[in-house]
């Protein structure tokens, strides 16, 4: 069943966003969805894979905060829902075109510097392959500049794991909200 | 499918267009307002960074070109309230001599109309919505007016570095004028301090549409339709009269307006794609596009950001 505008402000107050599990749409966070091993909407395993392992490349927890659960529900929601930053960065709709070439061209471009696709990589090797891609320095890469990317992954990891009520009391900053989001995310 | 004929139709129901809706409503026009994402509420406008990007641009992207292009969605907004629901308010005014950049300094052009021409707009709006600043201290740059409504909002140790830092090289800083409450002010309250501005204050503190022109106009009888988006301004066969608008409702629909008047007021980059996609043969580039000049030099303001190791610890 989908969830319609109601069900998606509903949950917007709830801080939670829609998962399917088992066949029926329910309102989780994302961390609860990779601790549920809820099925990727449009990613496929590798994929998901990848964008945990760049994410915990660029900012501690993302992995176990769910930043592939959070991507791809995002992904899966009409552009006007999406709370990605690839919207505010002004990215063209569907976002998945974005993620999944991204994710393409880093694993070709890990393939040809160390053998291998980013997810199998060392935690050295990833930091190193992300700082390479932070500065646009990786030789052959296709598509968006990997600066862009990094922006991109960066920001989506940023906001699992510190865009949330949890992520400012870690931060140490009074989150003070008007309208709290339940769940605390 | 045709709507009953009304006196003026405006499309977008932010900043801009919310005021016209009010002044037009309350004199008595039947007044339609069309945008095109959610008809936001106060209750919407949750505390958080993600959630807040709601009512940022949404669907497809404005893609500059030319020698500057930029990047142009983070700083607009989407559904009713637009850019205003979630913008922090600055309200700086020109200077006398910005509408005389080409005279007086040979640079872009003269405006056709002066500060003095601007000036009592700028004390109305400042009384009307309510802003905090400190007219007398503006006073050493531009001429007297009005005092605001309220007094500053308050600074805090950031701006207090930065005062002590610019006093020292002799650059006087004066309190910004903003459109939020120091104090309460009509009925809403003061202002928290706690930095939600940008995904939007729901308490009525700072001052949104939702809570002064188009909460007025929607008193005034004002019809807003959200889900409404604007495709193009229509023409008498001769080309000489506009006489209404079409747009997709909700139900990706094809409805028409009529409207004696026909207003644009969505953003500086929507109102130029109405016009261009207006073209008839009447006007083959686009309704007020003699010049070609439609949806060229685009402008917006620069930021500069980064750390400055000389500042004492926080």
């Amino acid at each position: 069943m989908a969830i319609g505008r109601r069900g998606f402000v509903k949950g917007a107050t709830l801080g939670a966003l829609a998962f399917t599990v088992g066949g029926v749409e329910v309102l989780i966070a994302p961390r609860e969805a990779r601790a549920r091993n809820v099925p990727f909407r449009l990613l496929d395993a590798h994929q998901g894979e990848t964008l945990e392992a760049l994410g915990e490349t660029l900012v501690p927890q993302a992995r176990d905060a769910g930043i592939a659960h959070y991507i791809d529900q995002q992904l899966s929601v009409p552009p006007h829902e999406s709370l990605l930053q690839a919207r505010i960065f002004n990215f063209r709709p569907p976002f998945a075109d974005f993620y999944r070439t991204a994710i393409a061209t880093i694993d070709d471009s890990s393939r040809k510097m160390f053998g291998r696709d980013f997810a199998l990589l060392s935690g050295a090797d990833q930091h190193d392959f992300v700082d390479r891609m932070r500065q646009s320095k990786i030789e052959g890469w296709t598509g968006r500049p990997g600066a862009a990317v990094y922006a991109v992954l960066r920001a989506d990891a940023v906001d699992v794991v510190w865009g949330t009520m949890e992520g400012y009391e870690a931060l140490g900053i009074p989150y003070m909200p008007h309208i709290p989001p339940e769940k605390r995310w | 499918m045709a709507n009953e004929k009304v006196d003026i139709v405006i499309i977008g129901a932010g900043a801009s267009g919310s005021v016209y809706a009010s002044v037009l409503a309350k004199a008595g026009k039947k007044v339609v307002l069309l945008d095109s994402g959610p008809d936001w509420q106060l209750a919407d406008l949750i505390s958080s960074e993600i959630w807040g990007r709601r009512v940022k641009p949404a669907g497809a992207p404005i893609l500059l070109e030319g020698k500057n292009p930029m990047a142009y969605a983070a700083q607009g907004g989407w559904g009713v309230g637009g850019a205003a629901l979630h913008y922090f308010a600055n309200f700086p005014r020109l200077l006398p001599t910005d509408f005389r950049m080409k005279s007086e300094h040979g640079r872009g052009n003269d405006w056709p109309i002066s500060y003095e021409d601007v000036a009592p707009f700028y004390d109305k709006v400042a009384r009307e919505i309510g802003v905090s600043g400190d007219a007398k201290a503006e006073e050493k740059w531009r001429p007297a007016g009005e005092p605001y409504p309220m007094p500053p909002m308050k600074t805090f140790r950031n701006g207090d570095i930065w005062l002590k830092g610019f006093d020292a090289v002799g650059i006087p800083l004066v309190p910004a004028p903003v459109g939020m409450n120091s104090v309460e002010f009509k009925g809403r309250p003061a202002c928290l301090y706690d930095g939600w501005c940008h995904v939007g204050c729901p308490i009525g503190a700072l001052a949104n549409p939702q809570i002064t022109y188009l909460g007025e106009a929607r008193k005034a009888g004002a019809e807003v339709r959200p889900w409404s988006t604007a495709t193009r301004v229509l023409t008498n066969p001769a080309g000489t009269r506009v006489t209404g608008i079409e747009y997709y409702d909700e139900k990706h629909q094809k409805q028409t307006q009529e409207a004696s008047v026909v207003l644009l007021a969505a953003w500086s980059a929507q109102n130029p794609r109405l016009l261009l996609n207006s073209a008839t043969d009447k006007h083959p580039k686009g309704l007020g596009n003699a010049s070609g000049l439609v949806g060229h030099y685009m402008m917006s303001q620069r930021g500069v950001s980064g750390p400055i190791p000389a500042l004492p610890p926080m």
